[in-house]
């Protein structure tokens, strides 16, 4: 057996020198009764491993006899799993002189394996060789379940919080100087904490070095679950992570710690706000609903109303007609006059229906242009010098056109409708007569919206007149379907405030923008209308649906009114 | 052919030149002397020095509607007892008729004939009736 010297002195730093006690050991008596006092196995064996000394204990816990331990027996209360594994290096112990130590289990009298933790020193003689070795085992059966249960425990715990599909953290509040939560560390996070805070490496780190402008909410809220130790269940959002949470959160010890356990239901909020949205938009599509059986409603009273009148003058001058055919008394020149009033009124009506049916073509979007060059300044002279025979003298029309102006491409039976309509509105809205003037000139300037093309090249044509001028805030609705200017229905002047409806649309869909201009009430007012020279291709196609087909009450009109002649 | 107009004499007030047309030509058929006006003000104005026996109403038109002539009228006292005939295109005119204090309301497009009666029979009640 190797003996290698100054073995004693390996560690000697570590090792307190105990022959410093002045003990004086009186012999076996003395060791019987330390080893007994031992709440222990202590045991002594000769260096060839022949057992020679098992204390009280052993006896008491195994049940062996001194007969049933001696030489080898004792190994009888060895778990067989574990003397295959401690005998051999116990073995190797008794060879080489190294420290026999371990854990092990030995079975109790009621057949119980307890785990025991154990430990052997050689006593060698002044030569160096071993002659005896001492040892002694405690029973650490409890500390160990519990160290195991723990163990499982913690495992149990870590598999649960990485496997669940909710993020689970372990902070602590950060206090500042005065006392104050200012901030929150994360200690401990579980996989799914990453991918739905989007946090990396967030361990060690504050919840405000991670997001800078963190809502100071989430602070006030940990530290009453940290500090007061309340438990929260809560849904919040937070604009700095783009996220919403459903978090649960609860103190834990020591103080100012809390865990959370939370889901990321961004998804869902977002779904919510989805479903509110959709039914924001119901409702307001119901309201749409409404509002056009409102406006059919109205359109429809607005219309027999306009109907009615031309209709009651043509049946009132054929029975007119009748009654004198039947008296006899029927001379040229008045019936002549009433024929021709007949006719005048059904002209009228014609205007009246084919206004209607360009409604219905707008919204159907069926109101096709005929292209062709035109001129302009050509078109506007006789287009007004057909309007002028319908007019009555208290008016009269003043063109100020340039003598050549480039050609563009428009519908001109379309144009000559918008022409009309204007020409008709400047007289029937200035029932006290003045001028109605037409100007036409180039007009670079105007903002088309077809940035893309470039093109905002184009002419103006402006009819002004001296009339009753519009409200301000008017100059938007008197363009939308039966709109009508408040000043124009107060006055009961006639109109279905479907005219400058219908020449939006045509002017639109030449890629043009017709607009009002009126200093105010009884100022008069000032319609524009720019066209390009060349519309944009996409134009035609963009434009043969109304830009917006929203509903008012009260505006201005182009039809019908003055035209008929007495 | 008896004349049913006589000595009696109207007030139309219509803004449609049409319709005007059509009721003068055919009430001066009949005898009655007829008068036009386009609107409630013009209508005020012919009765200050001029007192019909019927007035023909329209209701809808510019400048004076033919409520606020009605209010006006009594207002300023303005030939009151004359009969009132209102002529509308609008619907539900016959429920104003009360508070026009119309003796009668037609709906146009109106019988030339039903307005002629009516116009007759508002003169019979009127006391030009023994001047005739």
């Amino acid at each position: 057996m190797s003996n290698p010297p100054g073995l004693a002195h390996d560690r000697p730093e570590e090792r307190p020198d105990d022959r410093r006690w002045p003990l004086s050991l009186g012999g076996e008596a003395e060791f019987r009764t330390i080893a007994n006092a031992a709440p222990a196995v202590v045991w002594a064996c000769l260096s060839s491993g022949d057992l020679v000394f098992l204390n009280e204990r052993w006896h008491e816990f195994t049940g062996q006899s001194v007969e049933e331990a001696h030489g080898y027996g004792w190994t009888s209360a060895v778990h067989p799993d574990d003397a295959a594994r401690i005998l051999p290096f116990w073995q190797h112990c008794l060879e080489t002189g190294e420290t026999y130590e371990g854990e092990v289990r030995y079975r109790r009298h009621d057949g119980e394996y307890r785990w025991h933790i154990f430990r052997a020193l050689p006593q060698r003689n002044t030569k160096g060789d071993i002659e005896k070795w001492f040892g002694c085992g405690v029973d650490i059966h409890d500390a160990k379940l519990a160290e195991a249960a723990l163990h499982e425990s913690e495992s149990r715990f870590r598999a649960l919080f990485s496997s669940i599909d909710e993020g689970y953290c372990l902070c602590e509040i950060v206090l500042d100087a005065g006392g104050r939560a200012v901030d929150y560390r994360f200690l401990e996070v579980n996989p799914l904490f990453e991918s739905m805070t989007g946090l990396i490496d967030a361990v060690g780190r504050t919840a405000r070095e991670l997001v800078p402008n963190l809502e100071p909410h989430w602070v006030e809220t940990y530290a009453r679950v940290a500090l007061d130790g309340e438990a929260f269940r809560f849904e919040n959002g937070s604009d700095a992570m783009e996220r919403w949470f459903d978090v649960f959160a609860t103190s834990v010890e020591p103080r100012g710690r809390f865990a959370l356990v939370f889901k990321d239901i961004t998804e869902r909020k977002r779904s919510e706000v989805e479903r509110e949205r959709l039914l924001a938009a119901e409702q307001a599509a119901r309201r749409d609903a409404e509002a056009a059986v409102q406006s059919q409603d109205h359109f429809l009273s607005i219309a027999s109303h306009e109907l009615r009148t031309p209709v009651a003058a043509i049946k009132g001058a054929a029975q007119l007609l009748l009654r004198r055919l039947a008296r006899d008394s029927i001379d040229p020149v008045g019936l002549a006059r009433t024929l021709g009033v007949i006719e005048t009124t059904a002209d009228r009506l014609t205007r009246l229906v084919g206004d209607l049916l360009d409604v219905s073509r707008i919204r159907t979007g069926r109101l096709a242009l005929h292209w062709q060059p035109l001129d302009l300044a050509e078109f506007v002279r006789e287009a007004a010098a057909r309007a002028e025979t319908r007019l009555d003298s208290q008016h009269q029309i003043i063109l100020e056109l340039p003598a050549t102006i480039r050609t563009v491409s428009a519908d001109p039976d379309r144009l000559e409708q918008v022409l009309d309509n204007l020409l008709n509105n400047a007289v029937k809205y200035s029932p006290q007569g003045g001028d109605v003037r037409v100007i036409l000139g180039e007009d670079h300037a105007e903002q088309t919206g077809h940035a893309s093309t470039g093109e905002n090249r184009g002419v103006r044509l402006t009819v002004q007149d001296q009339g009753i001028g519009l409200p301000p805030g008017m100059e938007e609705i008197i363009f939308e379907p039966f709109g009508r200017a408040s000043n124009a229905t107060q006055n009961h002047l006639p109109g279905m405030g479907l005219g400058l409806y219908i020449s939006r649309h045509i002017v639109e869909q030449h890629g043009g923008r017709i607009w009002v201009e009126s200093p105010g009430e009884g100022q008069g007012t000032r319609f524009h209308v720019w066209l390009p020279f060349e519309p944009p291709p996409a134009t035609v196609a963009s434009a043969s649906r109304p830009a917006h087909e929203r509903t008012a009450v009260g505006d201005r009109v182009s039809t019908g009114g003055s035209g008929a002649d007495v | 052919v008896s004349q049913p107009g006589g000595t009696f004499a109207v007030l139309v007030v219509d803004d449609d030149p049409a319709i005007q047309y059509v009721l003068a030509e055919a009430l001066r058929d009949d005898g009655y002397e007829v008068r036009t006006v386009t609107n409630g003000a013009e209508a005020l104005d012919v009765l200050r020095t001029w007192t019909p026996d019927v007035i023909v109403l329209d209701l809808m038109m510019p400048l004076m509607d033919g409520w606020t002539f009605r209010t006006e009228q009594r207002a300023r006292g303005l030939a009151v007892e004359v009969s009132v005939i209102v002529l509308s295109a609008s619907r539900g005119a016959e429920a104003a008729a009360q508070e026009l204090e119309a003796m009668a309301v037609l709906a146009k497009p109106f019988n030339l004939i039903d307005l002629l009666d009516t116009v007759e029979r508002a003169c019979a009640g009127t006391s030009h009736r023994d001047q005739r």
